[in-house]
């Protein structure tokens, strides 16, 4: 293949390409403004554009599709064509979903209204997404009819995008559908209780336990086979031993969706798609997602993550950015809304548009797409309008975005990070088993959070659900909150993250409940004895994952403290409180402050940059004390200043600082 | 009211952020309370699983439902300063989220979906109570005569709303119906595609008749407008009797409109 992925972009035979692009709807304007438009986009400082073909707008009849033949507005090829002559490559989104704030996600209605392609909700009802305006009814990851239907887009349009692959033409990048987790609706119990997706249940449980015997004995149960197996529709576990079937109908989930974008890999594949793929997530940091194996199902480290801009949500958003950068080699925000839906509450500013875009670079974001650059429709504060005119005190964001990145080769660099924390598999999937009532609409009556807790304790020692991710006073909330605190960035990754990726932390945080896979504890604890600093808490696990005894932990120390190994430490912390002294002399903050309302990172590369949010809406101070000289780069005094430097930062605002070697 | 494939297009951010504001105030579209204050009792067949309560308010110990109307009509009065209270049995919970999948998701009406979904919630008084009852009207008028006021337009047609705020542009608002349904939501910018100047709005009879001329041209034959500052409209959105307070304002010169009063 050409064309490479590496930290910084893509490599096309050796060339660098910054992943920094914006997405076109060509559907939405007059083919005699897409040249305007690309230029337009050109001048903004952008070398890739993204490309969404919506299936729906192309198919108008079983088998019959316009590619421009009838309406010039729908002329994909040309369009593509254009991109070539005017120097731009470009990433294709064939779907199946593309969304794009089309119809029905993007599907024809044709297929979506076939009962033989839903996923079925526990009762039975088609699950009807309103996500969408119109609502859709979700496809089914099982449905063979779907596959079929999904061929047959493909058989007519790939042969249309295969000879504008690059070198022959723009196509550098493609991204196999998008809303990755059934259009975002992951709760446990929701769906698929389609016929198809029952039969692929009943064929996950047989590849995980490879008989029957060694399901019974884990079940509990007395099955002769694996189709006597009805899924769960609520969680009634009452004993740690029911716990299993309610397990593995969450771990399916994860099976189903890595089941299906396989095989959508291969479709493309062997239509002739050979440059490298991508692929994005809900934004959901645990089951049903799993990254780490989407990024095998791809081959590519590209899955990315939808992230909504919004000042006043500038933790939420540097979490998720955190989350890319523990997990990919490239982190890849695989939509950024440049500008916002039309129905959002809050219209993002110019100056809050640029908030935001810094926020996530300064957390570590290294490629982007920014959905709908251009104007299209029910969409508000693009840099570009429909007209192909700038709306001028937007576009001039971009344009001066666009200088910066290239004069600091911005792309280049990466956040100086040290510290890493994992985000439980087998904790997130017990959250999610663990839950009842979670039927799709009941938010609509406004009910409380609360009536979806199962009341029942299933006599840990540490009540697991409360130690999600999601729930707030969570020991990795505490962690987020403790490390905060002390001004140490962290990145965020699945527990299942190889070894080789922990060792380039010196310090890995990992909830823990009664239960942990042992083999994960295991390779923890290889972390430590490489020489780094493993603190795990609130629990000492004590059970496997199928509430079976064992204990790799508690091999190493019973009692809450630090054990020193022969190269590293470990630390049970069952709560935060005992943490004063957990971060030491010799982490690497370069730079201190004493304002905890401000945030710093340091992104190095061929420049060090430093940067300071204020993600308030006051004007905060802070005294900066910097062994570096440093230099304003971004909204900060220009004069070179050195030791202690008081900095000034404006509400929403991000400064950013060039350390002068 | 809204078509399935409403286009939404050129929307000034400034002037949409504005008329957010305003949605958010009114709550178009939301027929339930966003506010907090809402009494919570989930059971199973008459026997109490769960009761949530907002801070601050003291729930008698609720053991069985019998009546569920009833219970909710006396606990709302029984604990002034809760916007409501909710009766709800778990299996009627569970069958009005299949209801709703299974109601008619393709329809013409953008908005059809969700209102049917809560028109399903009150059909089961015995599974679902709700007290008071949903609020189908949006500042005082009832949301089907909304509906029936843009279908009973010539066809097509179109509506503007302009307002100032401290004597400076604030927000517009242009739609354009046809077929009964609204078409086209879009702001003033949308008249840049025709070389059309809009740097401003109009806050003047003079300028909305030049705007009207636009838009009669480029968007469809106007049937109504309205024009004035935000506290003659934000008055108007509370007014009981919008008619006599819309006449008022036109004689004093605080607004400038046609096509509604008539």
């Amino acid at each position: 293949m050409a064309i490479r992925i590496e930290s910084n972009g893509l490599y096309l035979e050796g060339r660098q390409i910054p992943l920094y692009s914006g997405s076109v709807h060509y559907w939405r304007h007059a083919p005699e403004v897409w040249r305007t438009i690309l230029e337009r986009i050109k001048e903004l400082g952008f070398e890739l554009i993204s490309v969404p073909i919506p299936w729906g707008l192309h198919e108008s009849g079983p088998g019959i599709v316009d590619f421009g033949e009838r309406n010039p507005q729908k002329g994909l090829p040309k369009f593509l064509d254009l991109c070539r002559d005017a120097g731009l490559l470009a990433v294709v989104r064939p779907g199946p979903v593309v969304d794009e704030d089309m119809p029905y996600g993007g599907f024809p209605l044709r297929v979506i209204r076939n009962p033989a392609v839903w996923a079925l909700t526990s009762t039975g009802a088609p699950a009807v997404s309103s996500r969408f305006a119109p609502p859709v009814a979700i496809p089914s990851y099982a449905s063979e009819k779907l596959f079929q239907e999904i061929t047959k887009f493909l058989d007519q349009l790939m042969p249309l995008l295969t000879p504008r692959q690059y070198p022959d033409g723009p196509i550098v990048l493609c991204q196999v559908n998008r809303e990755t987790a059934f259009m975002g609706r992951v709760q446990a119990y929701d769906l698929d209780y389609s016929p198809e997706s029952i039969v692929l249940y009943r064929q996950f449980l047989s590849e995980k336990y490879g008989s029957i015997e060694v399901l019974n004995g884990v079940y509990g149960g007395r099955y002769t086979d694996v189709a006597e197996i009805v899924p769960p529709k609520s969680c009634e576990a009452v004993v740690q031993r029911d716990l299993p079937w309610y397990l593995d109908w969450v771990e399916y989930k994860e099976y189903l969706i890595r089941r299906f974008h396989t095989r959508l890999t291969r479709m493309f594949r062997e239509r002739g798609v050979t440059v490298p793929l991508a692929i994005d997530g809900p934004g959901v940091f645990s089951t049903p997602i799993d990254t780490l194996e989407l990024q095998k199902v791809i081959e590519t480290p590209l899955c990315g993550m939808e992230i909504e801009p919004r000042p006043a949500d500038y933790h939420g958003m540097a979490l998720h950015i955190r989350y890319l950068t523990g997990t990919g080699r490239l982190p890849y925000a695989s939509r950024f809304g440049s500008g916002q839906s039309w129905f959002t509450p809050h219209v993002l500013t110019p100056a809050e548009q640029e908030f935001c875009i810094l926020s996530a670079v300064m957390h570590g974001m290294s490629a982007v797409d920014f959905h709908m650059l251009v104007e299209g429709d029910r969409w508000v504060g693009a840099p570009i309008q429909r007209s192909g005119a700038f709306r001028e005190e937007y576009a001039d964001v971009f344009r001066r975005l666009g200088v910066f990145f290239a004069r600091h080769k911005i792309w280049d660099g990466k956040k100086n990070c040290r510290t890493l924390v994992l985000v439980s598999t087998g904790l997130e999937r017990f959250h999610s088993a663990f839950s009842t009532l979670n039927h799709a609409y009941l938010g609509l009556l406004r009910i409380p959070r609360v009536f979806s807790d199962i009341p029942a304790s299933l006599g840990f020692q540490t009540e697991p659900m409360r130690q999600s991710i999601l729930e707030e006073g969570s020991w990795i909330r505490e962690a987020f909150r403790y490390l905060e605190n002390a001004q140490v960035e962290y990145n965020l990754a699945p527990s299942r993250l190889m070894l080789d990726e922990l060792t380039k932390y010196d310090m890995v945080f990992v909830p823990t409940a009664d239960f942990m896979d042992p083999q994960e504890q295991e390779k923890l604890l290889g972390f430590a004895d490489r020489g780094g600093h493993l603190v795990f808490g609130p629990a000492l696990p004590t059970l496997d994952e199928r509430m079976n005894p064992a204990s790799v932990f508690g091999g190493v120390m019973q009692t809450p403290g630090t054990q020193v190994r022969e190269s590293g430490k470990v630390t049970f912390l069952p709560s935060f409180d005992q943490a004063a002294d957990l971060i030491t002399a010799d982490m690497p903050n370069v730079v201190l402050l004493d304002n905890p309302n401000l945030r710093l990172t340091i992104r190095g590369g061929s420049t060090i940059l430093v940067f300071l949010a204020n993600p308030t809406n006051t004007v905060q101070r802070s005294l900066m004390i910097s062994s570096w000289p440093l230099r304003g780069a971004w909204n900060a005094p220009v004069e070179t200043q050195t030791g202690s430097v008081t900095a000034e930062v404006a509400p929403y605002t991000v400064q950013v600082w060039e350390v002068l070697k | 009211m809204i078509a399935r494939d409403v286009e939404i297009t050129d929307l000034r951010p400034d002037a949409w952020k504005n008329l957010m504001s305003l949605v958010e105030i009114s709550r178009i579209a939301d027929v339930r309370p966003a506010s907090p204050n809402l009494l919570s009792v989930l059971h199973h067949g008459g026997k109490v699983l769960r009761v949530y309560a907002p801070a601050g308010f003291r729930v008698p110990a609720i053991e069985q439902v019998g009546d569920p109307q009833e219970l909710a009509k006396k606990l709302y009065y029984q604990l002034p300063g809760l916007d409501g209270v909710q009766i709800l049995e778990k299996d009627s919970l569970i069958l009005f989220s299949d209801h709703v999948q299974r109601s008619d998701w393709i329809s013409n009406d953008l908005e059809d979906f969700m209102f049917r979904a809560y028109a399903l919630a009150e059909q089961d008084p015995a599974g679902l109570a709700f007290y008071p009852q949903f609020n189908w009207k949006w500042n005082g008028l009832p949301l089907e005569s909304i509906r029936a006021w843009f279908a009973s337009g010539p066809d097509p047609c179109a509506y503007f709303l302009g307002i100032t705020r401290d004597s400076a542009p604030w927000l517009t608002l242009i739609l354009r119906v046809m077929e009964k349904k609204i078409r086209l939501i879009t702001t003033i910018d949308f008249l840049a595609r025709f070389n059309i100047p809009v740097a401003g709005m109009p806050s003047s009879p003079k300028d909305l008749a030049t705007v009207c001329e636009a838009i009669h041209t480029h968007v469809a034959p106007i049937r109504s407008a309205l024009i004035c500052d935000y506290m003659t409209f934000a008055r108007l959105l509370s007014s009981e009797d919008k008619r006599r307070d819309l006449t008022l304002a036109m004689a004093d010169g605080s607004a400038s409109s046609f096509g509604i009063i008539e």
